[in-house]
């Protein structure tokens, strides 16, 4: 692969031409992958103020009315109410499955029920978040809506 | 099945109610209008009403809401129990044993539903994500 980079003074946004022969799965992710550094929140990690990808995002919690971001491996918080960031994510491809949570569908591998009629959803990084009965309509209506 | 069922149930308790009603008000059929019928529908109301607060206040701890559901139940059919003078003829503990019964065939039926449901969001789940992938191919 060829990487070229060219300096043009005056351009009011960074542009991206991919160059190649046929559809292929690289490409693919190199275009997803393009598209979510526009898209990003601002939220902290202690004091240190920090921005997160949309498309990191595995899940948000609400902790004593304070918004948590949870990516694979660390928690942020937002200072937003979780029906904001409902908001905000629900034009991706997220969708909120509980009154506490907010899940990326893109990384729930697959959903399960435990014998004490609870749903559950397994992610990505081996956790799993509550899906409560509530909101099942929700998701099924989500899913189907594409 | 679980439409057909809650429709063939929803009916006949509605036919009942209004039978007892319209028999005693119209044609003074007493021996129709038997009083328990409607002691039996406030408080399976007063059950749904207490349920559906539980429900609508979704607690993080599924434990903690079968312990409010089961003593809801209990406080409520109890109580009902001794303002009706249920147990003249029927034992208290006889009644607390029929709720605990009837509490735990209504959570086996909750766990095969949601292990239907679980199915079905697995199903959409795979073809939804199928979709994203090929709105991704098609889009650049």
């Amino acid at each position: 692969m060829l990487i070229w980079t060219k300096r043009q003074p005056g351009l009011l946004e960074t542009e991206i031409t991919i160059c190649h022969d046929e559809k292929e799965e690289m490409v693919i992710q190199l275009v997803s992958l393009l598209r979510s550094f526009d898209e990003e929140l601002i939220c902290y990690n202690g004091d240190i103020k920090t921005k997160i990808r949309i498309s990191d995002i595995y899940y948000v919690e609400n902790t004593d009315n304070k918004s948590f971001v949870y990516s694979r491996e660390d928690a942020f918080y937002v200072p937003y109410k979780l029906y904001e960031m409902n908001e905000i994510l629900s034009q991706y491809t997220f969708c909120q499955i509980s009154k506490f949570c907010i899940v990326n569908l893109n990384v729930v591998t697959s959903i399960r029920s435990l014998p004490n009629s609870r749903i559950e959803a397994l992610l990505e990084n081996e956790e799993r978040v509550v899906v409560s009965r509530k909101y099942i309509p929700i998701l099924k209506d989500r899913l189907v809506r594409r | 099945m679980k439409k057909l069922l809650k429709n063939i149930f929803v009916s006949t308790a509605v036919t009942i109610l209004l039978l007892a009603g319209i028999a005693e008000v119209f044609y003074g059929a007493g021996w129709l209008s038997i009083a328990t019928i409607y002691q039996l529908f406030l408080v399976i109301t007063l059950l749904h009403l207490a349920l559906y607060t539980i429900h609508a206040w979704e607690n993080r701890y599924r434990a903690v809401e079968n312990i409010l559901e089961l003593l809801s139940t209990m406080i409520i059919v109890l109580l009902s129990g001794a303002v009706f003078r249920w147990y003249v003829q029927v034992p208290v503990w006889l009644v607390a044993l029929m709720i605990v019964f009837i509490y735990i065939a209504m959570k086996i039926m909750d766990s095969i539903y949601a292990r239907k449901d679980s199915e079905e969001l697995n199903k959409l789940l795979s073809s939804w994500k199928e979709q994203q992938n090929e709105k991704e191919r098609n889009s650049y």
